[in-house]
């Protein structure tokens, strides 16, 4: 897949995320430390970390939805057409949510409202963002909705209550909701994690489907390489609240010069390698983000090349390739222990 | 739904029973009886009466038994006996006293209601501001404050400052709407003061409880407004917990309210009741109480019935 020629329609530079609590709220848990990326009109986008990396998080603060308190951004800008959506007022905000910038999240069975039909929940959103339309209509184009999600009987089905419905189908609800309007962005935080395999991959080509039809971007927050590789037009590798690598999907998978993105890669199970080939995961666990020093890079602790210059000071990020970057000093080793794997 | 029901109704009759066991056992061995007031009241109008006469007058020479299902058999033909001391029967006490004090017991709770549920979904959408703050500060004074007190300064304080007195004539809501309006008006706020203060914090908590869901941030992410947050999807969920303190607080109210009765002279059934007691009159206090009790159990079939309404998850068997 080729480097992304459209417009840039979410630019966000620099984000920061904290997380505050204590008496004086002198802990400071840098939840998303300095994220930055870019999503073209019509990309799909893959935010990949492990958990507690700070990307559902980001999500959260694009959307302004971070709860506060103890959440708090305390810097950097959302840039969504070019106006920063963290100095929008509520009113605007509201305007935006569910309108431009859709989101699904993790938990359908907990994400939907427990004693509203499903139908009427899409149709609120529907009467949200069109003052006009009657309730009637708005019902009818929620059960439409229902259908183009697939799902059977939509009728039926849109006067059903959530706990009526089988996980996926709450899912794909959902997804009908946040694509009732129309949205240019999409942010699907983790929307298959808490499904069967099976369903995973109907979520999936569900939302590649509609993205294409709808001329959306989405922005899918994952920690499922496999995922990635088969419908993400680029990725951004977050680790310790900040993006260390980010470019095409082919590019970083094939050349990655992150020694985190390598250890992603290399914890992945094969069935293409011998058996005796075992997995690899990354050694230690995601850093505490209250007690890693800001200026330092957050991988160090767990990183086979770390040296004293990855503690004394970040590493910038450099483009490698086309539309490829990387924030680390050891690009070199990392590409050619890639290049030496099978 | 209707099976149900009527499932909860028949339901009724055993418990009922029972009810009417306990009062009636509980009532004679309450200290001092009937008998002694008779002789008493006899003295003091100058006349002489034997125990043994007093005992016959009031039908209490026959065995505890034998009395216990006369009553029963009386109450399922409709009779619920003669008061010992009015001259009147307990049928005609209670429904010409129980609407009254059931009015009370309603504008209160309306406006109690009406009062709680805006200002605890306030608090519970700013939370921790000076405005929520200030009225859980005000909440507190309320819910502790004794009513008595509440009703003196309503009582005394509008007639010292504006020279305006409460109007503390009864006038029955058949005879003049308004009049009878104005006359409730005061006595239904102090009432509602009190229950008022629980039932705010009340709802703030419930509202709380429900506001971190998922669902909440589904809505927000809707692009839904605050209002419609709060309402359509914070407390349309915390409904369950809030319905069940609102119907336990009516059920109270019915024969609870007799200071404010009292004060505000209202010939309510609360107000009966205390009297009945310390007369040991026996059948308007049986009589009292077994109504109180229907009144207790058809507000909690109500309630649980509502629960199904506020959450298509339960279901009713």
């Amino acid at each position: 897949m080729a480097v992304q020629e459209g417009e840039v329609i979410l630019d966000v530079q620099n984000l920061q995320t904290w997380f505050l609590s204590g008496k004086h709220q002198e802990t400071r848990l840098r939840a998303v430390d300095g994220l930055s990326y870019q999503v073209h009109k019509g990309e799909f986008v893959a935010v990949v970390g492990e958990s507690g990396s700070g990307k559902s998080v980001s999500a959260l603060s694009v959307m302004g939805l971070v709860p506060y308190p103890p959440g708090l951004i305390v810097g950097g800008k959302v840039l969504f057409h070019g106006k920063d959506l963290l100095q929008a007022t509520d009113e605007e905000m509201q305007a935006i949510r569910g309108e431009k910038i859709a989101m699904v999240f993790q938990e359908p069975s907990t994400a939907l409202n427990p004693v509203v039909t499903v139908g009427k929940q899409i149709a609120e959103a529907l009467r949200i963002h069109n003052p006009g339309m009657s309730k009637k209509e708005a019902m009818a184009k929620a059960a439409g909705l229902l259908g183009e999600v697939g799902i059977p009987n939509p009728e039926v089905r849109a006067r059903q209550y959530p706990f009526e419905l089988s996980g996926g189908m709450q899912q794909r609800a959902m997804i009908a909701m946040a694509v009732s309007c129309g949205p240019e962005l999409l942010v699907a935080d983790e929307p298959t994690t808490a499904l069967d395999v099976t369903v995973q991959a109907q979520v999936l080509d569900l939302l590649d489907r509609l993205r294409k039809k709808l001329g959306m971007a989405v922005v899918l927050i994952t920690h499922n390489l496999g995922v990635v590789a088969r419908y993400a037009d680029s990725v951004k590798v977050v680790y310790g609240g900040k993006a260390v690598e980010t470019g095409p999907t082919d590019a970083v998978f094939e050349e990655p010069c992150h020694p985190y993105t390598l250890g992603l890669l290399r914890a992945v199970p094969r069935l293409d390698l011998p058996r005796g080939y075992g997995l690899h995961p990354i050694v230690g666990e995601p850093p505490d983000m209250s007690k890693v020093p800001e200026e330092s890079c957050a991988f160090a602790a767990r990183c086979r090349y770390a040296t004293d210059g990855c503690r004394e000071g970040r590493p910038p990020m450099e483009e490698v390739g086309e539309g490829h970057y990387c924030a680390c000093f050891h690009k070199g080793e990392t590409l050619e222990e890639r290049r030496a794997l099978p | 739904m209707g099976k149900y029901v009527t499932k909860r109704l028949l339901l009724l009759i055993p418990t009922l029973f029972l009810v009417c066991l306990m009062v009636f056992v509980l009532m004679r061995m309450v200290p001092g009886s009937a008998v002694e007031m008779v002789v008493y009241n006899f003295k003091q109008n100058g006349q002489v009466i034997t125990e043994a006469e007093a005992r016959a007058r009031l039908g209490l020479d026959k065995p505890a038994v034998e009395q216990f299902f006369v009553w029963i058999w009386g109450m399922l033909h409709g009779d619920l006996g003669d008061c010992l001391f009015r001259g009147d029967t307990v049928w005609h006490v209670i429904s010409s006293e129980l609407p009254v004090s059931l009015e009370l017991a309603i504008m209160s709770f309306i406006i109690s209601t009406a009062a709680s549920i805006p200002l605890g979904l306030f608090c519970a959408a700013h939370p921790d501001t000076a405005a929520d703050v200030a009225i859980r500060t005000l909440s507190v004074i309320f819910a502790s404050v004794p009513v008595f007190w509440i009703g003196t300064m309503v009582l005394v304080y509008p007639a010292v400052w504006w020279g305006y007195s409460v109007p503390l004539t009864f006038v029955p809501i058949t005879k003049g709407f308004v009049a009878n309006m104005k006359m409730f008006l005061v006595p239904s706020l102090v009432a509602a003061l009190t229950t008022c203060g629980n039932n705010i914090r009340f709802v703030r908590t419930c509202t709380l409880e429900v506001m971190r869901q998922d669902y909440v941030r589904t809505a927000w992410a809707k692009g839904a407004k605050e209002r419609r947050v709060m309402f359509s999807h914070a407390f349309r969920n915390a409904l369950i917990p809030v319905v069940t303190m609102f119907g336990g607080s009516v059920a109270g109210m019915i024969g609870g309210n007799v200071v404010i009765e009292n004060m505000f002279n209202i010939p309510g059934i609360g107000q009966q009741v205390v009297t009945a007691l310390s007369n040991r009159d026996y059948p308007l206090a049986q009589g009292c109480t077994v109504v109180f009790a229907i009144f207790v159990m058809l507000v909690n079939l109500i309630v649980d019935i509502t629960y199904k309404w506020c959450d298509p998850r339960v279901t009713l068997e």
